[in-house]
């Protein structure tokens, strides 16, 4: 379980994205969050996993206190929580094959012919076991994507946050990141936190919707609560999905 | 204000981000393969450059001297005056000039390029501390680097002041070497060497840094190179004073 407690956190720019945010993401569910550009979701789940370090506040993951926390500490929440990045984050130079056995290699000490099939294993669960090869710069945004994802589940980890997975893919690609995100939460049991402006990747993965505007978390439900919510942004949101789903 | 607040600010990044340099070095896991992979990146970035480079100095520099040594009768002296204007100061600062032109711009770009692209953020979440792997690696590698390549530099630069005397009086090679090595002595060659290790050390800490804290997308990464590149000159300059100074002091000419 992750639990978000009364969270601040500002930058020198005079930019507060986060005013005392409070969040439970109980184990084996997706929570999706949603808000306007710029509302902080980004800044929410970096400082899940420690990239952003909250200035008040208490985030624990699986029990273990994320703010505050010293180096050791972190790695070992780090090792529990998966980071799937809007671009994917390929390391450029390195082929896809190298780019998920990195982690592997680093963080597990796992190499030679053990780490070739994990890395086989995972890019045929994404779907793109060809690609071994490749070089990020060959590959399509789509395939970024799901490569990243590949190399964030590829050490295991019991949390996920993926940070607009969805964002500038065609419907088809949409529509295959939404179901393997799904496919992850149902098969492996994961945990996660889902940042999307993206009406059917809600649709496909949410469990329950939380609402973020002015650094503060003022809707959190089910879907069908977010659904009939009075919350503008909501209404907006769910009219557009019917539109579009 | 502004200006000496940003100043003072810079100051303190650069000490924690040097700081952070003597921690990691320090703690395992060492990244062998990495700094290995980074000096065979950084020579065959910089060899050719250099050596062409270095070559015409070491041609121009004898050209220029000849017709003034010959009107004191001490056209003799030029193997001697070339070799240890080489050695001693001119082929460690123009190859530290050529590699911070080659090396940091490249390590400001491809970190940089890192950071707006969230690699690095990727690479700390997976529990790989990005500045051992990143920059450590890269700062050892050309720490250890510049040694060698600047006494390559020498030895081509030393190369073209013969090929300016063979073309002037025909001497021959192995005379003009002759009178290289006989002019040589300890306190000529080894500060000169050593001083390049902490040419190296700025070039890739300065590289690594303005790399590290790029902001602003494509923008700041082109800013993060140029800046590279024109500091890590500028301190190229002001260590040659400083350590001009201490070798002075601590290896007198005999």
């Amino acid at each position: 379980m992750i639990e978000i407690r009364d969270v601040y956190k500002s930058f020198g720019s005079g930019l507060r994205p986060l005013q005392g945010v409070s969040l439970d993401v109980p184990t084996g569910t997706n929570v999706v969050v949603l808000g306007k550009s710029g509302s902080g979701k980004s800044v929410l789940l970096k400082s899940i996993v420690g990239l952003l370090i909250p200035e008040h506040g208490s985030i624990t993951v699986a029990g273990e206190e994320v703010v505050g926390a010293d180096h050791k500490t972190l790695q070992s929440i780090r090792r529990k929580v998966g980071y799937v990045f809007q671009s994917g984050a390929l390391y450029d130079s390195l082929t896809v094959g190298e780019n998920l056995a990195f982690p592997l290699e680093k963080t597990r000490g796992i190499t030679g012919s053990e780490a070739r099939e994990r890395v086989m294993h995972y890019l045929e669960q994404v779907g793109l076991p060809e690609k071994v090869n490749k070089m990020p710069s060959e590959l399509s945004g789509g395939q970024r994507k799901r490569i990243g994802v590949a190399r964030t589940i590829i050490t295991e980890p019991e949390y996920l946050l993926y940070d607009e997975p969805t964002t500038g893919l065609d419907p088809q690609t949409t529509k295959e990141i939404a179901e393997l995100i799904v496919h992850l939460k149902q098969d492996l049991k994961i945990t996660a936190v889902t940042v999307t402006h993206d009406p059917y990747c809600l649709h496909i993965v949410a469990d329950t919707v939380a609402y973020l505007e002015d650094g503060k978390i003022l809707f959190n439900g089910t879907k069908d609560e977010a659904h009939r919510s009075d919350v503008e942004f909501l209404r907006i949101f769910f009219s557009l999905q019917e539109h579009r789903v | 204000m502004n200006h000496l607040k940003s100043v003072i600010l810079q100051f303190g990044s650069y000490t924690q981000f040097i700081g952070r340099f003597f921690r990691t070095i320090l703690t395992p896991p060492h990244e062998f393969r990495q700094i290995m992979r980074h000096v065979d990146d950084f020579g065959a970035m910089s060899l050719p450059l250099i050596a062409v480079v270095n070559f015409i100095m070491g041609l121009i520099l004898a050209m220029q001297s000849r017709p003034t040594m010959e009107k004191f009768g001490a056209a003799a002296f030029i193997p001697a005056m070339v070799t240890i204007s080489i050695v001693r100061e001119l082929g460690p600062v123009i190859t530290a000039l050529l590699v911070a032109g080659r090396v940091a711009s490249g390590i400001g770009a491809e970190l940089g390029s890192m950071k707006v692209t969230e690699q690095i953020d990727a690479m700390e979440c997976s529990g790989v501390d990005p500045y051992n792997y990143l920059v450590t690696t890269r700062v050892i590698a050309l720490a250890l680097l510049m040694p060698i390549i600047t006494l390559y530099a020498e030895f081509v630069g030393i190369f073209g002041s013969y090929v300016a005397e063979f073309l002037a009086t025909g001497v021959t090679l192995r005379y003009y070497y002759g009178q290289v090595i006989e002019s040589l002595t300890f306190v000529d060659v080894v500060p000169g060497l050593l001083k390049t290790i902490a040419f190296g050390f700025a070039i890739a800490i300065i590289g690594a840094h303005k790399g590290f804290n790029t902001d602003s997308g494509t923008e700041g990464v082109g800013r993060a190179t140029t800046s590279a590149v024109v500091l890590s000159s500028l301190w190229i300059i002001l260590i040659d004073m400083i350590l001009v100074k201490v070798s002075i002091t601590y290896f007198p000419n005999p």
